[in-house]
């Protein structure tokens, strides 16, 4: 699997998606905001960081880069999509996934290793855990408030898009909800960074199964070529 | 040329922690009266147009495409009576 990280001024975890991917055995390569295509990819990725400087709103600026245009392709063409942190900001804002990112309700910036539970490990990104499954990964955001309406609210719950919950909600999200996907399943949108997680030696390893089911994508979905 | 005040508040369903926080400094500095404080944006732009129509449709087209998120955000705006140079 070839993953493209997507760089926008101001992605500061794009290094980390980078290392990600490749250590779980597929190639990655940078990619700018001013590209206009991603077929050359067989996966997305959209680092965290501080696009754009999260003027105006965090991921506005990128919904509108030319890059955007392509991301939305490569998510209706069934290609895996990853978003963390500000790169799930952005997805919400691209309209890929639903909702919306709002400050933190302490209004501070939350930065340390979270607690978070596997609730669907039925997806092609969390087939690599146990439903339930206790995971840590760091967080790292000012704005990780997942809101959405009601009926938002529900169509996820029914749907089973409700993928990664925390065990003590550091920010207000709704219904503790940290990470999300699209309806089809292949867009992946969460606050928390499982490319951070990828060595014991610095606290945790759990984010690893995350890239390693990502990498076997194609032996799954063999529909991308 | 016109001038536009576009003013984008977050919707009242959406928690406001700035509002919140703003709201207790006043009550700490004795203003009990002061309640519900809500904090938002204004953005001020001029618009190479005169008829109100097209005024109304670039600005709705760009306040739901980019100035606004319409999932959190509501907004509103006038059109001043002011005339920029």
């Amino acid at each position: 699997m070839k993953f493209a990280v997507v760089k926008f001024p101001g992605s500061n975890c794009d290094r980390d998606m980078l290392n990600a991917a490749v250590k779980a055995g597929g190639e990655a390569e940078y990619v700018d905001y001013r590209e206009t295509s991603l077929e050359a990819y067989d996966g997305v990725l959209v680092p965290g960081g501080f696009s754009f400087g999260d003027y105006l709103r965090s991921g506005a600026m990128a919904s509108v880069a030319p890059i955007t245009r392509a991301i939305k392709e490569a998510a209706a063409s069934g290609k895996p999509v990853l978003g963390v942190c500000n790169g799930f900001q952005i997805l919400t804002e691209i309209g890929l996934l639903p909702g919306a990112l709002i400050f933190n309700d302490t209004h501070t910036f939350i930065s340390r290793n979270e607690v978070l539970t596997i609730t669907n490990n039925e997806t092609a990104f969390t087939s690599g855990y146990e439903k339930g499954e206790s995971v840590i990964f760091p967080v790292a955001h000012g704005e990780g408030h997942y809101y959405c309406d009601d009926e938002t609210h529900e169509t996820l719950v029914e749907n089973n898009r409700i993928v990664l919950t925390y065990n003590d909600n550091p920010n207000g999200s709704r219904a503790d909800i940290a990470g999300i996907v699209n309806e089809a399943g292949n867009v992946f949108g969460l606050m928390p960074h499982p490319e951070r997680a990828l060595e014991t030696l610095l606290g945790s390893d759990d984010g690893m199964r995350l890239f390693e089911k990502m990498n076997d994508w194609e032996a799954n979905h063999d529909h991308i070529h | 040329m016109k001038k536009v005040e576009l003013i984008v508040t977050l919707k009242p369903q959406v928690l406001d922690t700035q509002g919140e926080a703003l709201n207790r400094a006043v009550h700490e500095l004795d203003h009990d009266e002061i309640n519900n404080i809500r904090v938002g944006k204004v953005l001020y732009f001029d618009i190479d147009e005169t008829e109100d129509a097209k005024i109304d449709d670039s600005v709705r087209q760009l306040s739901e495409k980019l100035f606004t998120n319409t999932v959190i955000e509501t907004y509103s705006y006038r059109i001043l009576d002011e005339v920029s140079q």
